[in-house]
């Protein structure tokens, strides 16, 4: 069993993503991924944990958005400005975003998890199906036939 | 689209994404936005269907409103108190506008009912129960329905989609009837024998006693805005052995009710409750022993005898009543504080120091008396209590502003001179505080371009004395 100690100063975890860098993060940054928290557990030497999922930049975004919801804890106003990033990323490349998403499903990042889902969700609401296909590049692979009638179907929900 | 530059941007990643994501994205969505995303690709044309969690809210069914006004659904367990009062103020203005209601004409109105509504309320009750019918997975984690129905009719359906839920194993439900009185939906007995249930959160019901309650996984209740017997509290504490949350908002009890929060078992310490939030009813006294209760939050008008027992596990409590009401059965209210020895977060409003009736204080106050009895009352500030946070520090009064710009300032310093006494006690009394903050609110007779200037003098003041008797920090924060 690992027993850390409980001291409040900010010791420094090491991390390597799957590209190689080296990240040096606050244990109490780094310990919102439930992924590390158990590899830290696991393993009581101070080695480097590696990410073999996570590239640097991908990473980055993630510590970024960490550190930014601590600091929004309790502040209504920053809480609102986190959850309307996510619109901006989308349009602009939800490539990346596709990606952050699973670097926090993958380190296992609740807080994280919560806002970029909510992101997505966000974004989906209230707008067209041809708009959404053209933003996040999903190809409509119904034939027409097929599409008139999943319309058709489910035009109770489609008002 | 015809892509540009990188490869990688023109390829639909999103959709690539685990099935258990897409899910979780689903899940934030109403479900008729959900059903909605079937149209984008084959990927997506299922994918609602075992989505683990239902939200069916009526207003996103109504033809005048778009889709985008659940704003509280992030952190939706913190802030649970606060987004029901805003919810419920929203439902009171729309309710005004229709202007319908009107006491002795009950009979009437139902058959005079806005056609529309009623379309509104089938169609929403058709794509229920369509979605329902084509939902396929075995096990469902939450369902959450707000309805506002006319027809009492419709209470059936409700039952049936409860059903449905239930057979499914879900843990979390969720009900709101958005002020359907005066037809309540009655919420049926047999919900009160559910096992599987980990959380129930009712709103805008009616809830007759049931023959028991049973509920043996459930840790968290919310009840708003209904009115039921007494006994019924009693009840569910024995109903549901696991309960670590129950909260209480704008619940109507008999007359005279004296609310009791405690085990009726011989063994208090099988009582669970960590956390507990009365707001806003109107029980003339409350009763709490809970041994692992941690938070506490009360507020609404103080009336009747207020006692506390054994709450050894006690880490926060707030009090915060916005008026005293005197009850012909227990005369002055009474609330002792002493029992919060253990808690490092207080939050206690005003009416917690008056111990006194204002018209006994008249005749003969002893000044020395109070205080040593405060002393007496605040046990927890010896040892433990950390943090001391002060709010609406010179009252709402009401007084016109007709007075000279200087007479209003020596009436606010006037009001805080009478305060900075217990805030001195405060200072003097508390062994191991860290912080007290104190918020100072715009008083109502102060006009809004004058406060800020008031509110450097007063702070001033405020610190000028303060400094005086002690090293701790104190935050003044103005309004």
């Amino acid at each position: 069993m690992a027993s850390t100690s409980n001291s409040t100063s900010s010791k420094i975890i090491t991390l390597r993503s799957s590209d190689g860098e080296v990240f040096e993060v606050e244990e109490s940054v780094a310990l919102e991924s439930n992924l590390i928290r158990r590899m830290m557990e696991d393993d009581c030497a101070n080695n480097i944990i590696p990410l073999p999922n996570v590239t640097a930049p991908i990473f980055y975004l993630v510590i970024e958005h960490c550190k930014k919801h601590a600091e929004m804890k309790d502040n209504k106003e920053k809480k609102k400005e986190l959850r309307s990033q996510g619109e901006e990323l989308l349009k602009s490349d939800p490539h990346t975003y596709s990606n952050l998403m699973e670097a926090v499903n993958y380190l296992d990042i609740k807080s994280l998890m919560d806002l970029t889902a909510q992101w997505l969700a966000d974004f989906l609401k209230g707008k067209s199906p041809r708009l959404i296909r053209e933003l996040l590049k999903i190809k409509n692979d119904f034939t027409p036939e097929e599409e008139a009638e999943i319309l058709e179907r489910n035009r109770w929900a489609f008002d | 689209m015809e892509d540009f530059g990188s490869e990688s941007f023109s390829e639909d990643r999103i959709s690539s994404l685990p099935d258990c994501l897409l899910h979780h994205i689903l899940s934030l969505l109403d479900t008729k936005e959900a059903v909605c995303t079937g149209i984008l690709s084959s990927r997506w044309k299922n994918l609602w269907k075992s989505s683990l969690i239902l939200n069916f809210h009526h207003q996103h069914y109504s033809s005048n409103t778009n889709s985008s006004n659940d704003d509280d659904d992030i952190n939706e367990e913190q802030e649970e108190g606060d987004s029901e009062i805003e919810s419920k103020e929203d439902d009171n203005d729309s309710e005004n506008e229709e202007g319908d209601y009107k006491i002795g004409n009950e009979n009437f109105f139902y058959e005079s009912e806005n056609e529309e509504e009623a379309e509104e309320e089938r169609n929403f009750i058709s794509f229920v129960k369509r979605s329902l019918a084509l939902h396929n997975s075995p096990v469902i984690q939450k369902f959450r329905l707000s309805f506002k129905y006319s027809d009492r009719r419709f209470g059936f359906y409700v039952n049936d989609w409860i059903l449905f839920a239930i057979e499914r194993n879900v843990k979390e439900l969720s009900l709101d009837f958005l002020h359907s009185s005066p037809h309540d939906y009655e919420v049926p007995s047999w919900l009160f024998n559910c096992h599987k249930l980990v959380s129930l959160k009712l709103k805008e019901c009616s809830i007759q006693t049931p023959k028991s309650v049973s509920f043996s996984s459930l840790t968290t209740l919310f009840i708003s805005d209904t009115e039921f017997d007494e006994c019924m509290i009693q009840d569910i504490l024995v109903g549901c052995p696991l309960l670590e949350e129950l909260v209480l908002v704008r619940c109507y009890f008999e007359q005279d009710y004296e609310l009791f929060i405690c085990s009726s078992s011989p063994d208090p310490s099988k009582m669970m409750l960590k956390r507990l939030t009365i707001e806003k009813c109107d029980n003339s006294g409350l009763n709490v022993e809970a041994p692992k209760l941690e938070i506490m939050k009360i507020s609404g008008s103080l009336m009747g005898k207020y006692s506390f027992n054994n709450l050894v596990s006690l880490k926060e409590a707030q009090l915060d009543f916005d008026s005293i009401e005197k009850d012909n059965n227990f005369g002055f209210p009474s609330l002792s504080v002493a029992e919060f020895h253990n808690a490092t977060v207080l939050k206690l409003c005003s009416v917690c120091i008056q111990t006194e009736e204002e018209s006994q204080m008249l005749h003969g106050f002893n000044e020395r008396e109070y205080w040593d009895k405060l002393a007496n009352q605040f046990t927890c500030l010896t040892c433990t209590l950390k943090t001391i946070e002060i709010t609406g520090y010179i009252g709402q009064e009401t007084e016109l502003s007709d007075d000279s710009g200087n007479n209003i300032v020596t009436k606010v310093l006037q009001k805080i001179d009478n305060k900075i006494k217990f805030v001195r006690f405060l200072l003097r009394n508390a062994k191991v505080l860290e912080k007290m903050t104190i918020h100072i609110d715009k008083p109502h007779f102060v006009e809004e371009e004058e406060w800020p200037e008031l509110a450097q003098k007063v702070a001033q003041d405020v610190e000028g004395k303060i400094k005086l008797s002690s090293g701790i920090p104190v935050e003044l924060l103005f309004m």
